[in-house]
């Protein structure tokens, strides 16, 4: 669901094919009959944005079957690896109760509060024990551990998730799924009947989705209630199992882990930030640490960090750098700086690997807003739209002030590096050519880019600039590259980088082996420490490895952490240790292996996790299964030895998200922020908290006023044959001429409706602007009736732009620009709009400047969007 | 030992990454057709061809592979099926281009391949009208003909060919034509288990003694556009030389008749 | 959906095709006039003998200039793949198979005998050359060699895939027919431009019973041809085709000539000019809309 497998990935699909081979079942939920569902079992068709309802049902579906219910596996399973049982904070509120809104919502209803959604506590444990002096930040976790958790193993208490679960979802019925979806009542009965088949002890199903879950105002929603699902089937935790994430390209994954995001500084440590307890380093520390969790390593890992950017300026005394660092002080993400750009809030940019004026929402305010920058750097191997902004047809160059720096990239067979895919597997890549001319590697841009601002700031006496001034920034080994034959002697060393990215010793300069060596006294230094062990030692890079095998393949390549290719596997045997089955054996306990470890009296403690295939186990391999809960432990000891989950603060696959997400504990159906559909299930049209930005140029359409003008769902995505923006694929021939034309799909029935011939060009249109294509009418596209009226849908690949051999207009200029409160990603897969017969009417700069002259919207200031002040507080979770 | 390639249709998932290897290894530019510009529009490809997501419409001199998509029934009526082949030449065992071929271009190398020898082909074109499955096509820029060589060059270095080697489902797989009509058949029966009843080999023995890339399709070869029943040219050699000889006589014994009764003497004015 | 693909023959090979007939047919009538010793048609031989030798050398600029690559016309008969590319075989390619190979033979053949007719009948008329040139193995080899460069260029087309060429057995006896009724008509233009205004040149009546002759078995092979073909005749039913196949060759070069001769005076020159101009058109029209149209290049 949420992907087009096979056309997006369809390398990794290849795995996919292979199971099918195996007798593997494939279902295909889409709203479009694609690539992937021509090769799928069974294809059902929903409406986009329709899948929480579709997963919901599933969920009430399962919640109240008896196979369920009665069935001992399953019992099993959720009882002790889910939160099923937990008790609820009592005056928890549920969209049943508050017609689609959960308690917590601020009164200007843009904000939640989670305070309603906490797990209930025995207040009594955690103020019984004793408090200890507080000599490092251990201590100052022991300190402040909470109170042990309520549960009803019974189920029975109104305030469990299982029954707040169960009135949750009562109102999804297939009947409802079938109003809200458009899909048949016996198509989601036979895919919920396929599930429950295929999900027991000797069988697992595995979703996958992409960014077709993502790209949704209920975005994060959407991945939480597949991982219901799973965790309700037992799926989690288990080979074949689980929720497969597609990135979006290569290395996007890398590019989370070590990020180019705002939000997280490495490693999903979070960034400093003015709207949290983040003044220093120890309440940033006490602030991001679970107490009960493996994030209880926080400390050592954050301190390694700061130790492995300003090295020996790094010390405990000056809170190893940590106040020269700046604070963020919103949502700094892409979309609010756009927004932010066209309210000439932003004086230049740094435009790398990405193309905006193509990729981004409502693409002409976007191209509006680059045209308030005083600067631009873009560096990518081809002239895109993004660079050559200030010529795009319809405007005049003579009046954009802003100056465009172009230059030219390397690929990436010019540069070493490594590549992290979808599964945390990072790969190293070799260069195997010199760039031509002038082109560079990222690393050499970065590199001598920071290399001159150090240079720059020498001198200066600011205390801000003491970062600049301190970071550690030693990469460079001429002598490799000399070696090598390259004629770029200044190209930092990519394996430098990596070695640093492991961490090592301080004072001797060693490799450590893994995130279990950092410690949190400045002894260690490690750039991001999921990464640690991708080069344990000296001359050892595992991101080169390259023994495979036929099933995990653990010799091959490096998966984050520690080489751990499934993650919470404790949950793939059962409560005892056991496997579920022989066929789904995976990580199970030994009760007569060493250990390897000593217990506190010395003598070896026997028994020991293992996993059949050589993979990495993230639960403690010598904790036995039956261990107790130790409510004077920090960290992963705190939780039972049933807990695989342990990441999370209780070690449970979470049904109920009592906290991680701003919009509910519990995945709702509410419509896409633009539908021409009113919400079946709630008075509650759209996600109350999804971020907006109602400034001048960028308009929405509103839900029952534009219905009758925009009646029809738009969905944009992506073709094999092109990659994202194109940057990689208009300027080369053979991809250009593979899909050579934007074209706009849709059903023969609404061709029909509008006298639209295959093949002719016809126009999609929402208020934001206008795109032209080719028409290709087919009947992969299905004609929906939602809630017993006649819907249709149209589908764009937005692929094309103004610049390269194929030439088109930007399909993301009708998109809104609107986003999943969590995480701030757009709503492409689902807006509304408009179809006709013919040409666009205007070029879209002229198109946006009616669109702006007409606008009536409401004022919001710079400030605003940098602040997020018209969103009212952000609950510190 | 003759090589071949098993192309299996029920796993290709029409990515056309053959289509781009096949132009990378063999260094085949863009079809010039496609970038034929409109007036009033430079550069902009006018290939879009409204068939589904087929690009080319047929093999050509630059497109030695063809991704065919067929679109059958629909979504509304839950029975959509969408069918995908990669199309190539398919180096018959018995060759109509070859056959056609006055000048020895064409011939076939040691392990089975049919090949033009550029450097023999004198672009008469006799071979586009002899094949029977519309494969090998003229190049204007070179005067000559070209087609699919089972990337000849790879297969005599121990390499498979190009698309093989990227089929992501492998969906095309490259070996020895014996091995590979062993693996097809069971990969037949295994479908027909699963329902799929019209699954079947297309370019076994009975085609034109054998064709080396052959085929598993789910549905009639014709609905994939292809020949149910292709035959070599050579079968209407015999039937019109001897028409031929039949007109020959005709003519031949009129015209002698003709001139006897007139020829002896002077015609009357 | 599968677009045909197509050897792209276009005028070059029309042309050739059509002046490979007369100069065929031409040919092959002038043979027979020899063959009976006929004196009093010497002058039909000698016409003939000066329309083919001439005629076949334009066919074969016309053949060498469809090539791809004319420059390499020699491959039609020299073994480029073993003389230059080093495989094994023979020096010489000769397939026959091929219809082209052959062709390519029978026309090297036929202009090596029609240029010695030409010379002996024409321009180095030596008695012992008109005696080789005259000598009935001579004429029944040179026989041969028109009837085949006639009727060859049809099973050309037929060694195809083509529905419209390979779905029927009568191309190369249709061609052959057409070659005799064109070549006939050449003959009989030659000879009725050279007479004087008002006189029949000799030979005429004879040549008309032939053309009569050749016109019905080439609407027999016609209606044969269309008959066999059925739907896959398709090509020639639009427009363009149409106009030549029923305009240009039934209607010009089959009914009208036909009905000249029948009704009109065989005494008329200018009549003799008129059918012999109508027969050629139409021979003309047929090779055009039977190469071009199943291409759809009409």
């Amino acid at each position: 669901m949420g992907s087009n497998m096979a056309e997006c990935h369809p390398v990794a699909f290849r795995w996919v094919m292979k199971g099918k081979e195996k007798g593997g079942k494939l279902i295909h939920i889409d709203p479009r009959f694609t690539r992937t569902s021509a090769m799928a079992d069974k294809h059902v068709a929903i409406r986009a944005g329709s899948d929480i309802a579709f997963l919901g049902g599933v969920v009430n579906w399962l919640i109240n079957n008896p196979r369920w219910l009665n069935s001992e596996f399953h019992h099993s399973y959720v009882q002790n690896y889910t939160n099923i049982a937990t008790l609820i904070d009592g005056d928890f509120k549920d969209t049943e109760d508050l017609d689609g809104v959960f308690s917590g919502l601020s009164e200007d209803a843009k904000s939640y509060s989670g305070k309603t959604w906490q797990y209930q506590r025995d207040a009594s444990s955690s103020t019984a024990q004793d408090q200890i002096e507080e000599k490092n930040y251990q201590d100052m976790l022991k300190n402040r551990l909470p109170g042990v958790l309520k549960s009803d193993p019974s189920w029975q208490d109104p305030n469990s998730v299982f029954q707040i679960l169960k009135r949750h979802y009562q109102r999804y019925t297939p009947e409802m799924v079938s109003r809200v979806c458009g899909c048949s009542e016996e198509q989601f009965l036979a895919v919920c009947e396929m599930l429950l088949q295929n999900s027991q002890r000797h069988k697992t199903s595995a979703f996958v989705y992409a960014v077709g879950w993502t790209q949704h105002t209920v975005g994060v929603q959407l991945i939480r209630i597949a991982g219901i699902v799973q965790s309700l089937l037992g799926n989690a935790g288990r080979p074949g199992g689980g929720i497969l994430a597609l990135r979006g390209h290569a290395s996007i994954q890398g590019s989370t882990d070590i990020p180019t995001l705002y939000h997280s500084w490495s490693g999903y440590l979070a960034a400093k930030d003015v709207r949290r307890s983040h003044d220093t380093l120890k309440e940033y520390i006490l602030n991001e640490s679970h107490t009960t969790s493996f994030w209880s390593n926080t400390p050592a890992y954050t301190v390694s960090l700061l130790k492995a950017w300003f090295g020996d300026a790094a010390t405990p005394e000056n809170d190893f750098g940590y106040g020269a660092l700046p604070a963020i002080t919103g949502d700094h993400s892409i979309l609010p700086m756009f927004v932010l750009m066209q309210l000439g809030g932003v004086k230049g940019m740094l435009c790398i690997g990405q193309n905006p004026a193509v990729g981004g929402q409502n693409a002409e305010f976007q191209r509006q807003g680059m045209e308030k920058l005083e600067w631009m750097v873009v560096r990518d191997y081809f002239e895109t739209e993004t660079a050559a902004f200030w010529k795009r047809p319809g405007v005049d160059p003579k009046s954009i002030q802003t100056e465009v720096f172009f230059l030219p990239a390397a690929h990436a067979a010019e540069c070493d590096g490594t590549f992290t895919n979808t599964s945390r597997l990072l790969q190293k890549h070799d260069k195997a050519v010199d760039p031509p001319d002038d082109a560079r590697s990222d690393l050499w841009f970065t590199w001598h880019l920071i290399n001159r601002m150090k240079q720059a700031y020498a001198n200066s006496t600011n205390p801000r600039d003491w970062a600049i001034q301190n970071l550690l920034w030693d990469y460079l080994d001429e002598g490799e590259n000399r070696k090598q034959g390259w004629s770029i002697l200044d190209e930092p060393s990519a394996d430098r980088v990596l070695r640093e990215i492991n961490g090592y010793t301080w004072a001797d300069k060693k490799q450590v082996p893994g995130f279990s060596a950092l410690k949190d006294d400045g002894s260690t230094a490690c750039g991001c420490w999921i990464y640690s062990g991708v080069f344990p030692a000296e001359g050892l890079n595992l991101a080169a490895a390259r023994i495979s095998d036929d099933y995990v393949s653990p010799g091959w390549g490096f998966a984050w952490p520690a080489n751990r290719h499934i993650l919470y596997t404790r949950a793939s045997a059962d409560p005892a240790g056991n496997p579920w089955s022989e066929s789904k054996k995976y990580t199970y306990f030994d009760a007569a292996a060493d250990s390897g470890t000593k217990d506190a009296e010395g003598k070896p403690v026997i028994g020991k996790w293992i996993n059949a295939f050589g993979d990495g186990i993230d639960f403690p391999t010598a904790k036995r299964p039956d261990a107790p809960a130790d409510p004077t432990a920090v960290g992963v000891a705190w939780q039972p030895g049933t807990a695989p989950a342990i990441l999370r603060q209780d070690g449970k696959f979470w049904l109920f998200a009592p906290s991680g997400t701003v919009d509910g504990p519990l995945p709702t159906h509410y419509e896409p922020w633009e539908s021409p559909v009113n919400n079946p299930l709630y008075k509650q049209q759209r996600n109350p908290v999804a971020k907006n930005w109602p400034v001048k140029g960028n308009r929405y359409h509103e839900p029952g006023v534009d219905s009758a003008a925009y009646p029809l769902i738009i969905s944009t995505y992506r073709l094999t044959e092109h990659y994202l923006a194109g940057g990689m694929s208009r300027w080369l021939p053979w991809l250009v001429e593979l899909m050579p034309e934007l074209f706009v799909e849709m059903s023969p029935q609404l061709a029909a409706e509008r006298g639209i011939v295959n093949g002719e060009v016809v126009t999609a249109y929402t208020v934001r602007g206008e795109v032209q294509g080719r028409a290709l009418v087919t009947s992969r596209m299905k004609v929906f009736q939602i809630d017993g009226r006649t819907v249709h849908g149209i589908g764009i690949p937005w692929h094309w732009g103004y610049m390269g051999l194929a030439k088109g207009d930007v399909a993301n200029d009708i998109v809104s620009l609107v986003a999943d409160p969590n995480v701030t990603i757009h709503e492409g897969k689902v807006f509304s709009g408009n179809l006709r017969k013919g040409p666009r009417s205007k070029l879209a700069p002229q198109l946006f400047q009616d669109h702006v002259a007409q606008d009536t919207s409401s004022e919001i200031t710079a400030d605003d969007v940098r602040f997020e002040s018209y969103l009212g507080d952000v609950e510190n979770s | 030992m003759t090589k071949g390639m098993f192309v299996d249709t029920s796993v290709c998932i029409g990515c056309k990454a053959c289509q781009v290897a096949c132009k990378q290894w063999n260094e085949l530019g863009e079809e010039p057709s496609h970038f034929e510009y409109e007036a009033g529009l430079p550069s902009k490809p006018i290939n879009f061809t409204g068939d589904s997501y087929n690009n080319t419409g047929s093999l050509s001199a630059y497109d030695w592979r063809e991704v065919k998509f067929i679109e059958q029934g629909s979504v509304l009526a839950g029975n959509m099926a969408w069918l995908m082949m990669s199309d190539s030449c398919k180096h018959c065992t018995h060759a109509g281009c070859l056959e056609a071929c006055p000048t020895h271009a064409i011939v076939r190398t040691d392990l089975g391949n049919v090949i033009v020898q550029q450097d023999v082909c004198n672009g008469c074109r006799d071979c586009i009208a002899a094949c029977p499955f519309d494969v090998i096509s003229f190049n204007h820029q070179t005067g000559k003909v070209n087609k699919c060589t089972l990337c000849n060059d790879r297969i005599h270095n121990g390499l498979e060919t190009a698309c093989a080697k990227v089929c992501p489902t492998d969906s095309i797989v490259y070996g020895d034509v014996d091995a590979l009509r062993t693996q097809a058949a069971a990969r037949v029966q295994a479908l027909k288990r699963q329902g799929f009843n019209k699954a079947h080999i297309y370019g076994d023995t009975d085609i034109l003694g054998g064709l080396n890339v052959f085929y598993l399709l789910l549905d009639e070869p014709e609905v994939y556009g292809q020949p149910r029943a292709p035959q070599l040219p050579e079968r209407n050699l015999m039937r019109n030389t001897l028409t031929s000889v039949a007109s020959a006589i005709m003519l031949g014994v009129g015209a002698l008749l003709a001139f006897r009764r007139r020829g002896g003497k002077k015609e009357s004015v | 959906m599968q677009t045909q693909l197509i050897p792209e023959w276009g005028w070059w090979i029309v042309v050739y095709f059509f002046l490979g007939g007369i100069a065929g047919g031409a040919y092959f009538l002038a043979l027979a006039v020899d063959w009976l010793r006929a004196e009093a048609l010497q002058s039909v031989a000698r016409a003939g003998y000066l329309i083919a030798f001439p005629l076949v050398v334009v066919c074969a600029i016309c053949l060498i200039a469809d090539l791809g690559r004319p420059e390499r016309f020699t491959n039609m008969i020299l073994n480029m793949s073993t003389l230059q590319m080093g495989n094994p075989g023979s020096l010489l390619t000769f397939k026959l198979n091929s219809p082209r190979s052959v062709g390519s033979y029978a026309l090297v053949m036929f202009g090596l005998w029609s240029a010695l007719s030409f010379a002996s009948h024409h321009v180095f008329k030596r008695d012992w050359l008109r005696k080789i040139t005259t000598s009935r193995l001579f004429l029944a080899l040179g026989g041969f060699f028109g009837i085949f460069l006639a009727s060859y260029t049809g099973v050309l087309l037929a060694y195809s895939h083509m529905p419209a060429w390979a779905n029927t057995p009568f191309l190369g006896a249709l061609f052959l027919a057409s070659g005799a009724s064109t070549g006939a008509s050449s003959i009989a233009l030659l000879l009725a431009l050279n007479a004087r205004p008002g006189q029949a040149p000799h030979g005429l009546h004879s040549l008309e019973l032939v053309d009569r002759w050749a016109i019905a078995v080439e609407a027999a092979f016609l209606v044969l041809l269309f008959v066999g073909l059925g739907a896959a005749a398709a090509p020639f039913f639009r427009v363009a085709p149409a106009l030549f196949m029923f305009g240009g060759t039934v209607l010009f070069g089959l009914l009208a000539p036909m009905l000249l001769q029948l009704r009109g005076s065989s005494d008329s020159r200018s009549m003799t000019i008129a059918s012999a101009t109508l027969v050629l058109i139409g021979g003309f029209a047929l090779r055009a809309v039977v190469v071009l149209a199943p291409q759809g290049l009409m």
